[in-house]
């Protein structure tokens, strides 16, 4: 992970002349960007406590792949001293039905419908802290009866549905004349692709 | 693995058709099935599912609303069908949510895929919705929603439901 002073030297080794009115917008803007990722980072890791808890898993027997790399673990350990998290409404509304998702037992639909999967549960928190916190307000989350999880809601130019299983993610972005699909491995890079595009739907 | 089959053996080729402008109805028992609070209906409530027998579902079970000719005789389908399904008993307490309904022609503009055909045996007054595979079969079991198409269809008929609760006198038994 990239750190504060990494991002500087990066910054500093850039060679440009800058002003000290620069230099202090320069430093602002990552200090931004830094605080944003911690919080996506505390929200996505105390949430998946939270999911990984109300199932009775050890968080220590999580393995991170390494193409999951939004969450880092550490941060599970650090969320008590870091007073930077201000969640949305919707994002913690969204956190308690995941949550509750992380509940329901086999035969949610009292028949053979199972359980969300925890890989599942897993990457659907990884979804939420994620997403930027204007797709949220329309959102919801289900369950499907295959251990899969949706997400489903409006925006203000489309509808989205987003299926999340244990391998994949797939979308459906669909506004008035045009829509966008796909179906991903779900990493870093892949809700950030998503984030790019719902912004136009906004 | 998807599961196809080529030839459902509920379908009832020798009745007539379902006419487009038919108002059906999904059952909604689980409450899973609806969120209260953002009004979304679960696109999952047109999935095909692995039946208790273990048995791979062929059709999204549906009931016609002209059949029933008094609301008595539509709640006390309700009640039979909606309870058979949903042991409140067994959940706690989570009442048996409701239904939604939906034109017949809507959802078949949903896509080409879409099917709702007359059932074979005595019961006239339910339908079977079928996906139609692109080799010439159905689907059976839960459908492979991490094809965006399918998502995408299984998405828009949860938008076509108008849902409503199940009468009280229902969910206080």
């Amino acid at each position: 992970m990239t750190t504060i002073e990494e991002l500087m030297i990066e910054e500093i080794s850039d060679n440009r002349v800058m002003s000290g009115k620069e230099i202090l917008e320069e430093i602002k803007d990552m200090v931004n960007y830094a605080l944003s990722e911690v919080k996506r980072c505390v929200t996505g890791a105390a949430l998946m406590t939270t999911l990984l808890l109300s199932q009775d898993v050890i968080p220590n027997s999580i393995i991170v792949d390494d193409s999951l790399p939004f969450i880092e673990l550490p941060f599970v350990e650090a969320k008590g001293t870091l007073r930077v998290v201000e969640e949305s409404e919707d994002r913690v509304r969204l956190s308690e039905e995941l949550s509750n998702l992380a509940k329901i037992e086999d035969g949610w639909d009292n028949q053979c419908a199972k359980k969300p999967s925890r890989l599942a549960l897993y990457n659907a928190s990884i979804l939420l802290a994620g997403l930027e916190d204007s797709v949220l307000p329309k959102c919801s989350f289900f369950p499907s009866n295959d251990a899969g999880i949706y997400f489903q809601g409006h925006l203000k130019n489309a509808k989205l549905t987003i299926f999340l299983n244990d391998e994949k993610m797939a979308y459906v972005v669909k506004g008035k004349t045009e829509k966008l699909t796909a179906s991903v491995i779900l990493n870093r890079e892949s809700v950030e692709y998503l984030n790019v595009g719902l912004k136009k739907y906004l | 693995m998807q599961k196809i089959t080529q030839n459902p053996k509920d379908i009832d080729a020798a009745a007539h058709p379902i006419e487009g402008e038919e108002t059906l109805a999904r059952l909604l028992c689980s409450p899973l099935y609806f969120n209260e609070k953002s009004k979304k209906t679960n696109p999952d409530a047109f999935d095909l599912r692995i039946l208790p027998s273990g048995s791979l579902e062929e059709y999204v079970s549906l009931a016609r609303i002209q059949k029933f000719v008094s609301d008595e005789e539509f709640n006390e389908y309700l009640a039979t069908t909606g309870y058979k399904i949903w042991d409140d008993k067994q959940n706690d307490n989570n009442k048996y949510y409701g239904y939604g309904l939906f034109n017949c022609k809507e959802a078949r503009e949903v896509h080409e895929m879409i099917e709702i055909n007359p059932l074979t045996g005595k019961n006239k007054s339910h339908v079977g919705l079928f996906y139609k595979h692109s080799s010439g079969g159905y689907y059976c079991g839960p459908l492979p929603k991490t094809d965006p198409t399918i998502l995408e269809v299984l998405s828009d008929m949860a938008d076509l439901l108008d849902v409503r609760k199940a009468p009280d006198r229902l969910t206080t038994k």
